[in-house]
């Protein structure tokens, strides 16, 4: 056979498939009456093994994959609850795909409206091998290791599993961890919808609909879909006033000369609660967006215009109108604080680590607009 | 030429102070927060003229104002001369309102 065919996804599979289901048969065989024809099956079983596991590219990434995924040790969501039985974070986030960028915006940390949704800032928790952390189906139950029947964990009660039960369900998940890794190369923020189920058949079902779900969207990605636009702060109806906002920002900058600024968000907009009060955004009061600018020749700017800068000198304080004027944004804030019908504040960081360093999430407001 | 003008309170009771603004002014305030400047009171929008704040560093309790700092409470007034009149209502309340800083800038292009 073709080096070519051999390499394919597809085949990889079914190479796998018949691994796991010969794996099956064997510890039936071992548990079973050692007759003389046992033995020679167990025999010849274990070479086609052997020549199988010679092939295939998937096997031992597998084995690695689900030694770490079922950690008998990891938290789970505990029985009662929809997702009962399936794991959880130890950090108490949804876990995320880690860098991942939504059309307008990024967010950094993992608290809030957003919290573990497109997190970076800093993660707690285990993840999933190759980092997705979609709602999959899940074993459950300790030391699952063996790959024997003795049940699994399925909303929140013990299911009793046949083998075969297992090896499905097992190349379903990771069929449909492999769909969504797919998608999530090209569009960050998809994630499939969440199922619920109650039984393996279930659970198989729940996957291979995750995979028909991603398969889907590659489908739609590559007729020219746009990729998914989640996120929007908080304060915006709609996504198409949040892209008037980045519009004016763009323009605003542009005009003023700067063509080296990185704009982010910071507050109640990002969280969607007050940083000290823990108050709603536009809770207890109306809420203002902060923004926090890096940009190099605006930072140079800032000693001829003695600007006032906070403590360790990494950032201004919040520019007041005549500073604005001065740099040049002046219009740009009046023009957001009539767009939004806030009081839009400015503050500019030496960089982005800066604002890392600072207490509370932030998010990266995307100025390039898909045409 | 543009004249903002910065007032030091010595009082720490800003819904107090909020009150006392009201009334000299004959105007309402508004309640506003932010991640800069915290819990504070303006004029209503699309006023961006009047700001009562208090001198500390939402984020990490610093003085916002280095200056200035024996005064928790701070009012700004920007284009204090463009609304003569709350000037003078707040002017006349020296007893409260203690006039720290006056800048004066061209905003003209």
């Amino acid at each position: 056979m073709a080096a070519s065919a051999l390499n394919g996804y597809s085949y990889q599979l079914r190479i796998l498939s018949n691994i796991k289901a010969n794996e099956v048969l064997l510890a039936a065989l071992k548990l079973a009456n050692p007759s003389g024809n046992n033995r020679q099956w167990i025999a010849n079983l274990e070479a086609e093994n052997r020549e199988l596991k010679s092939w295939s590219t998937l096997y031992e990434p597998f084995q690695l994959w689900f030694a770490l995924k079922y950690r008998p040790d990891q938290p789970r969501v505990p029985a009662g609850n929809p997702d009962g039985g399936q794991w959880t974070d130890d950090g108490g986030g949804s876990g995320g795909s880690g860098g991942s960028t939504a059309g307008g915006s990024r967010l950094v940390s993992g608290r809030g409206r957003f919290g573990g949704a497109i997190a970076t800032k800093p993660e707690t928790g285990p993840k999933t091998p190759d980092g997705t952390s979609v709602q999959l189906a899940q074993t459950g139950g300790g030391g699952r290791r063996s790959g024997s029947s003795s049940g699994r964990m399925i909303g929140g009660r013990r299911i009793q599993t046949t083998p075969q039960e297992e090896t499905r369900i097992q190349l379903s998940a990771m069929n449909a961890e492999a769909a969504v890794r797919r998608v999530q190369e090209r569009d960050p923020n998809w994630k499939p919808r969440p199922g619920l189920y109650d039984s393996a058949e279930g659970e198989i079902r729940n996957n291979e609909r995750i995979t028909r779900e991603a398969d889907y969207r590659m489908m739609e990605l590559g007729r020219g879909a746009q990729p998914v636009y989640e996120w929007t702060p908080y304060g915006f109806r709609t996504v198409q006033n949040y892209t008037g906002f980045r519009q004016s920002m763009r323009d605003g900058l542009r005009d003023a000369g700067y063509k080296d600024v990185h704009v982010f968000m910071r507050g109640s907009a990002v969280t969607g609660r007050n940083f000290n009060q823990n108050s709603p955004f536009d809770g207890a009061y109306r809420s203002d967006y902060d923004l926090a600018l890096v940009s190099p020749s605006m930072w140079r700017r800032l000693n001829d215009l003695a600007v006032p800068m906070r403590p360790g000198q990494t950032r201004t304080a919040p520019l007041e109108v005549d500073f604005l004027k001065a740099l040049g944004l002046h219009r740009l804030a009046r023009s957001l604080h009539v767009q939004t019908g806030r009081d839009v504040s400015f503050m500019i960081y030496r960089s982005e680590q800066d604002i890392l360093l600072r207490p509370g999430d932030y998010a990266r407001i995307e100025l390039w607009i898909e045409p | 030429m543009q004249t903002d003008i910065l007032f030091g309170i010595h009082s720490e009771d800003m819904e107090e102070i909020k009150v006392v603004i009201e009334e000299i002014l004959g105007r309402e305030l508004e309640a506003r927060e932010g991640f800069n400047w915290g819990h504070y009171y303006c004029l209503p929008f699309p006023e961006r003229y009047l700001y009562l704040r208090y001198n500390e560093d939402n984020e990490d309790g610093e003085v916002m104002e280095h200056n200035f700092p024996d005064y928790p409470l701070l009012l700004y007034i920007y284009d204090a001369y463009r609304h003569p009149n709350y000037l003078t209502a707040v002017e006349a309340r020296s007893d409260i309102f203690i006039e720290l800083r006056t800048k004066r800038w061209d905003p003209k292009d």
